[in-house]
């Protein structure tokens, strides 16, 4: 009989193991997203072979098994029949040599035919050609990547960072630690012998699991090691399921020659392929790190009043203010109609802006104390505040109709915090993925411009049209965003699957359409930051390409950093509306 | 109390560009974030995702870090908000494609092949399954992380008394599930 004492005890002796390949992925792809590059190994890059074949999670430890005696064929366990070649002594043996080369013929869920790879651990290239015609070579002293796609007959080179790299290059045994922990967790037997292969003498590593596990029941893995050179020659691996069929197969031959490719065209790629060079001038991601440093460092703390004007077609009156208070992790952001029921502005001769402007002055100091009066005043008006104190994050409305809604709250300790605000309309968040490149805007304004391409798609019935991104930033002002310009396109040339809205309703198919939103004014602060003082948006309905487009939108920016921040401003109950 | 300093010490490095302090922190919790992922979901897959998600989004927002928190408490916190969540969406992935039309930033990289369960691992995650979700979550963030009842009340913005319930009634379920599974 279980005591909840013998549960806590399950919860705590409960194993979970961890495939050290994934963990260093998952690491990468996090330092990635914070900025940071890894010290330790070199992550893990999905273009890589091995990193193909990982990439389905279906076969899990058939695939772990498959593939790293495929692609690296060395393993390792202790107390054998025989003495088994060390593993320590096989990965000092490839670390001495110059190039290894395999060859493998793979049919598993994950590719099926012959795969080629060649790793030279000394000139630091990695090539590889895949059953699909596919073609790579990453040269690691070069930073630069190179991959050949037969159905387009196109070379595309890119920038390659050592993280693109596959672990081995640097590490030969990375995988091998893995899989010698993954299969000893579960259980798997070694026998070592001497044997023949093709004629030659070598020592066979035979390793088997037998476990029930997703299907599969049985895997094996000979591996043929050279006794003299300690080198590996050639390996088989089976996966069996419950009814004896094999599942996956793989035979893999290795050789060390002392030269390897020298370029894409030495495996094979036709010299009259195009080529396409997508190498960025600069270095990306050190850009992109300083952009984010500078956003962080420059929105420590401050209250910034951002006054709108979004008639900006009609008038030049201000109908909306925004009221951005920050210090450290806290943060609040209102947003206040400046009229009762938030109408824009039509005509120009609206008495209104006379009275608006009378309301709000024209100073930080008067619209800041219109906003602080606002949030107590009685009657009828338009007020949203988003506040994250830290911990929490809280929100709050007032309407018209209903007055001061019920306050909202979330414990939200690791929240990234608010959206909104100055950080985000002087250095908004530049995508994943985004390429650095060359266009004439950026070049004729000495502007570093990134770009992100975006494929159309259907989801659930709705069309979302291929999207393009542009960030154009200014390295002289603090890489603030001076242009950000967003484009949805129904007959974007980037779109790879040209039939994709066959049998759509043309009805559902929405119109093209971009927008734009421009610093047209900025300032340096006494803490030497940039800030921008306004920003123009404006947008374009069916013709993209008409220029220049009319700004309809125009928030002006004033700030004060060296904040004295009112009373209880952070505290989520004093949020109104209590 | 030492790994507790220990923790602070690599936030620290962790705020200040050490990558290295990154995969050290990551070293420490994987496990217990996976295990607390997998009670929580009753799938590994879906378990591998949400951790996976919470150490990018603590990559991404390292500077928010504080260095004093409690870094176990704050990770369990997100695994467990996270985990809230991905049960409520049970078209996460479509969600994701979603995302990207909105132009938002989507993680590149999925962490496959990337935890193993052992098999008492999976019997008490398929027992854990069959309790009431606020159940399942206060017991696993009290018998799996240690949480105290206050700590989880706030997460689960509840009382501390209804956080006791819940655990009290989801242990003598669970408890009666096992022992049935033993006698089988």
């Amino acid at each position: 009989m279980r005591t909840v004492r013998d549960i806590k005890v399950l919860f705590r002796d409960a194993g979970i193991s961890t495939h050290p390949a994934a963990d260093r992925a998952v690491v990468a792809d996090a330092l990635q997203a914070g900025g940071l590059t890894s010290q330790i190994r070199p992550a893990h890059n999905k273009r890589a072979i091995w990193r193909f074949l990982m990439e389905s999670r279906m076969t899990q430890l058939a695939a772990v098994f498959v593939l790293a005696a495929m692609l690296l064929g060395v393993h390792y366990f202790s107390g054998t029949a025989v003495k088994a070649v060390e593993f320590s002594e096989i990965a000092k043996a490839l670390g001495e040599v110059p190039w290894m080369h395999t060859v493998a013929i793979a049919d598993i869920p994950q590719a099926k035919g012959t795969i080629e790879q060649w790793i030279g651990f000394h000139a630091k290239v990695e090539g590889g050609k895949m059953p699909d015609g596919k073609v790579s070579l990453l040269r690691l002293q070069e930073h630069e990547r190179a991959e050949y796609d037969p159905n387009s007959n196109t070379i595309t080179l890119s920038y390659a960072q050592e993280s693109d790299f596959s672990p081995q290059m640097s590490s030969p045994a990375w995988i091998v630690e893995s899989m010698q922990k993954a299969l000893k967790d579960h259980g798997a037997q070694i026998v070592t012998r001497m044997g023949k292969h093709r004629g030659r003498k070598v020592q066979v590593q035979e390793i088997s699991l037998a476990k029930h596990f997703r299907g599969i029941d049985l895997y094996t893995v000979k591996l043929y090691v050279d006794p003299q050179s300690k080198l590996l020659y050639a390996m088989e691996s089976t996966a069996i399921d419950a009814n004896n069929v094999a599942i996956s197969t793989a035979q893999a031959t290795y050789d060390y020659p002392p030269t390897g490719p020298r370029d894409i065209y030495d495996l094979g790629v036709p010299r009259d392929a195009k080529v396409v060079n997508n190498i960025p001038a600069n270095d990306l991601r050190s850009i992109l790190e300083r952009y984010r440093q500078i956003r962080e460092d420059a929105t420590q703390a401050y209250i910034a009043v951002i006054a709108h004007n979004t008639g900006a077609n009609y008038t030049d009156a201000v109908n909306q203010i925004d009221v951005d208070y920050k210090s450290g992790r806290k943060h609040r952001w209102e947003r206040h109609s400046v009229f009762d029921q938030g109408q824009p502005f039509r005509d120009p001769q609206d008495p209104a802006w006379a009275i608006s402007k009378q309301r709000i002055g024209e100073t930080f100091e008067s619209m800041l104390a219109w906003t602080q009066a606002q949030l107590t005043r009685p009657g009828k008006t338009w007020i949203d505040i988003r506040l994250f104190d830290g911990e929490y994050e809280g929100s709050v409305r007032k309407d018209p109709k209903d007055g001061w809604g019920k306050p909202r709250k979330h414990y939200e300790p690791d929240s990234i915090g608010l959206q909104d605000g100055l950080g985000d309309l002087a250095w908004p968040e530049i995508h994943t993925g985004a390429q650095m490149i060359e266009d004439e805007y950026a070049k004729e304004h000495t502007l570093i411009c990134f770009e992100r391409l975006q494929q159309g798609h259907l989801y659930n019935g709705t069309v979302s049209l291929p999207g393009r991104f542009l960030w154009y930033l200014d390295p002289t002002q603090d890489y603030l965003c001076r242009r950000k310009v967003t484009e949805w396109r129904r007959d974007a040339d980037w779109q790879e699957n040209r039939d994709w809205l066959k049998g759509v309703d043309p009805s559902e198919i929405p119109e093209s359409s971009g927008s734009m939103e421009e610093i047209t004014e900025a300032f340096q602060a006494p803490n030497g930051h940039w800030y921008p003082a306004a920003i123009a948006v404006s947008s374009a309905g069916r013709d993209l390409n008409q220029a220049p487009l009319k700004a309809h939108h125009i928030k002006r920016i004033y700030l004060d950093l060296s904040p004295v921040f009112p009373e209880g401003i952070f505290d989520i109950d004093k949020l109104p509306g209590q | 109390m030492r790994a507790l300093v220990s923790d602070r010490y690599l936030i620290w490095r962790f705020k200040h560009g050490s990558a290295e302090a990154f995969e050290r922190i990551y070293e420490r919790h994987k496990t217990g974030l996976l295990k607390l992922a997998v009670v929580l979901l009753g799938d590994v897959h879906a378990a591998e995702d949400v951790v996976h998600d919470v150490f990018v989004h603590v990559a991404r927002t390292r500077a928010n870090l504080r260095v004093a928190g409690n870094l176990k408490a704050l990770l369990a916190t997100s695994v467990a908000n996270r985990a809230r969540n991905y049960r409520r969406d049970a078209y996460r992935y479509r969600n994701s494609l979603a995302k990207q039309a909105n132009g938002e930033p989507v993680t590149a990289c999925e962490p496959a092949h990337w935890a193993i369960v052992s098999e008492q691992l999976q019997s008490l995650s398929e027992a854990m399954a069959q309790l009431p979700a606020e159940q399942r979550e206060a017991v696993a963030l009290h018998l799996g992380t240690g949480m105290s009842f206050p700590e989880i009340a706030r997460i689960q913005n509840a009382s501390v008394n209804t956080v006791q319930g819940r655990c009290r009634y989801g242990l003598e379920k669970l408890r009666s599930l096992l022992n049935s599974e033993a006698t089988k």
